[in-house]
């Protein structure tokens, strides 16, 4: 078994694992906002500068040979929305020359090809700028060629504008987030009330009151609740099978006593001492009835204890079956009964309890040996194939009619009242089998009396 | 034979007591294992009969003691647990047989005579069962003082079996004691041998039981 888990609260977990997730959230769409806020600043700012810059250009005239600069003031208010920042410009002519504006302005690499603008950042007298260069062909018979125009603006404004977006967007955010949690909380206590209703149910509920716990209506808490009244059903039942045991084993006890103290209290109220041998035989006769009931009683309560707690182990069904029989040969070797031993071929290891199948065996034996004809004949065979082992028990006794076999097989069904048996014998038997993964069959057996016959399973034993 | 009882139940010590006096045996008895283990320092017995449930140490551990310093006295352990593992864990500690209580005390009486019997085939020249007596010196057996007319092949097959009692001994275990290897032997020859021998063995306490299939098994019924 491993090791319990630590314990842990479903509804924080759910909650930490949904607030992780909504985070994650958050932080993608963060990325999102403040891409889109950054674009959108650039977007309008960019059209200013363009529109700036666009009006430099028209300032450009022709003089002579030279180009000159009417520098118009519309293009610098354009850029005065922001009251911070800054403007930087730069005008040059067709060489290349400065014409007006700031000597060392970062100029952008040539423009290439037809393009006449283009934006980008730079860095220029410690200040992060904005720039937009603007190519003209100036194609007058004195002068011809590109002029240029840079304008850079300081980006103080975009990023108020960027700023403001983001704000708004993370509030927004942020509230749809909190709101979810709640949402989540809510539904997740919600979900979880039918567990602490069916617990507290579970507490004042008793177990053995045959009442099952109430239905649900939710079609998810219903197979819980099955299974619990399932559980319940079968522990009651099981009860139930325990109960009718101990009644039964606790009458044939008590029967056994009482007749033993009957005896008792006759034999010391009898004042004829020739008496007292036939007493003394008659409570032995008790006695040993109710040593057997006792040794029955608890083998059966071991086999199946064992049967439940399923130990298992390769055992060697050959060897068992040999001390088995040397142990009954000896026991009776002042009987006339004739005993055989029969295997075919070599038995396959077998899993499964050698010690439950060993008081199966012996219980079957002692069968053979008690119910049968003082001149009788045992014989154990052997069989096997690739699949399954049968271990079968052969007597020339009377034999069991074959309407009572099914009920020879189960507990505490004596079928003949005048011997010592304790009707417990053959059910051990079946137990045993039963919890091999197998079966117990009453046959006829061709001696003429009770075939007995254990069939186990190889391979599946007590899985 | 002297027997030494280990038992702490008073009653039951007392009936076994009285029962092993009635039959000639002397027996003495002691309730716990340190108790036990004075006696058994300067005083021999022939057997031990050993409850395992002792207050105090176990019945196991005495047995675990006695077998780890060499005594080698023949234990019966008694156990009023049902569960075969007792039984055969006692073995396994060296007990020579066991009994579960409650028990029947001629089957008692009949395990330890058994025991002594095994334990003492070395130490004489007699082995006795019931009222058969086998010389191992003068190859000689006796039912009830009759001494019986055996050929030297039965002989040898009942000093074989006297010396396996409760053994299950099939044809090739005899076959390989009573026969050399340049002896062309017939498994009807064992058959034959043993037949007339259990013709002479009537009356007797001894039991050859053959178990077709298995072998054979000899038992003192007495």
């Amino acid at each position: 078994m491993s090791m319990i888990e630590k314990s842990y609260s479903l509804r924080l977990r759910m909650l930490t694992r949904s607030a992780f997730l909504l985070l994650s959230i958050f932080l993608i769409l963060s990325i999102g906002v403040w891409h889109y806020a950054r674009e959108a600043s650039n977007y309008s700012y960019d059209r200013l500068l363009n529109s700036a810059s666009l009006s430099i250009m028209e300032g450009l005239h022709v003089y002579g040979k030279k180009v000159d600069l009417d520098l118009p003031y519309a293009a610098f208010e354009m850029m005065q929305l922001a009251a911070q920042d800054k403007v930087f410009y730069q005008v040059l002519g067709t060489q290349g020359e400065l014409i007006t504006g700031y000597v060392d302005m970062p100029l952008f690499e040539k423009l290439k090809g037809e393009s006449h603008l283009k934006f980008y950042n730079a860095h220029y007298l410690s200040e992060d700028v904005r720039v937009v260069v603007r190519h003209k062909r100036l194609s007058e018979p004195a002068v011809s060629g590109w002029v240029t125009v840079v304008l850079a603006h300081t980006l103080i404004a975009r990023q108020q504008m960027m700023n403001d977006i983001l704000y708004r967007s993370f509030a927004v955010l942020l509230g749809i987030m909190v709101f979810v949690m709640i949402v989540l909380w809510v539904a997740i206590n919600r979900a979880l009330e039918p567990l602490s209703s069916i617990s507290k149910t579970l507490v004042s509920h008793s177990v053995l009151s045959a009442e099952p716990i109430q239905s649900t209506p939710i079609q998810e808490v219903f197979p819980l609740v099955k299974a619990i009244n399932d559980y319940q059903a079968q522990l009651l039942s099981n009860l139930a099978s325990m109960k009718r045991f101990i009644a039964d084993a606790s009458h044939q006890i008590r029967t056994a006593q009482s007749s033993t103290q009957a005896q008792l209290d006759i034999a010391s109220q009898s004042k004829n001492v020739d008496e007292l041998p036939e007493y003394l035989s008659k409570i032995r006769e008790e006695h040993v009835r109710l040593t057997r009931l006792t040794n029955q009683l608890l083998t059966h309560a071991m086999v199946v204890h064992r049967g439940d707690t399923k130990i298992i182990e390769e055992m060697n069904v050959e060897v068992i079956m040999k001390q088995l029989l040397t142990e009954c040969v000896r026991d009776n070797a002042h009987r006339m009964i004739d005993f055989s031993y029969q295997c075919e071929q070599a038995l396959p290891l077998v899993m499964g309890d050698p010690i439950s199948l060993r008081e199966a065996v012996r219980n079957l034996l002692e069968n053979a040996v008690y119910y049968g004809p003082e001149q009788n004949q045992i014989e154990i065979f052997l069989q096997s194939n690739s699949r399954s082992l049968d271990i079968i028990i052969d007597d020339a006794g009377p034999g069991i009619p074959n309407e009572l076999r099914d009920k020879a097989k189960a507990r505490f069904q004596r079928l003949a009242n005048d011997l010592n048996g304790s009707g417990l014998g053959l059910s051990i038997v079946a137990s045993v089998a039963e919890a091999h993964g197998g079966a117990f069959f009453l046959e006829d057996s061709p001696l003429g009396g009770l075939r007995t016959r254990i069939h186990l399973t190889i391979g599946s034993a007590l899985c | 034979m002297r027997m030494l009882l280990i038992e702490d139940n008073e009653s039951l010590a007392d009936s076994i007591r009285i029962y092993f006096r009635n039959l000639g045996h002397p027996i003495d008895w002691i309730d716990s294992v340190e108790k036990a283990e004075t006696s058994l320092s300067f005083d021999d017995f022939d057997l031990l009969i050993l409850d395992i449930n002792l207050p105090g140490k176990s019945g196991f551990q005495l047995l675990q003691s006695l077998r780890n310093q060499g005594n080698r006295v023949p234990v019966l352990v008694l156990t009023a647990r049902t569960e075969v593992d007792d039984r055969v864990s006692s073995l396994d500690f060296g007990a020579d047989d066991y009994l579960a209580k409650p028990f029947d005390f001629r089957e008692l009486a009949a395990r330890c005579r058994a025991l002594y019997r095994r334990g003492r085939g070395g130490a004489s020249n007699e082995i006795r069962c019931g009222n058969l007596v086998y010389n191992l010196a003068s190859h000689s057996a006796k039912i009830s003082d009759i001494t019986l007319d055996l050929r030297p092949r039965e002989l040898q097959l009942l000093e074989l079996f006297l010396k396996n009692i409760d053994r299950v001994l099939n044809k090739d275990d005899i076959s390989n004691r009573l026969y050399r290897y340049d002896e062309a032997y017939t498994p009807n020859a064992i058959e034959q041998t043993l037949t007339r021998l259990r013709k002479q063995l009537d009356g007797s306490t001894l039991i050859i039981k053959t178990i077709r299939g298995l072998g054979y098994l000899a038992h003192v019924d007495d």
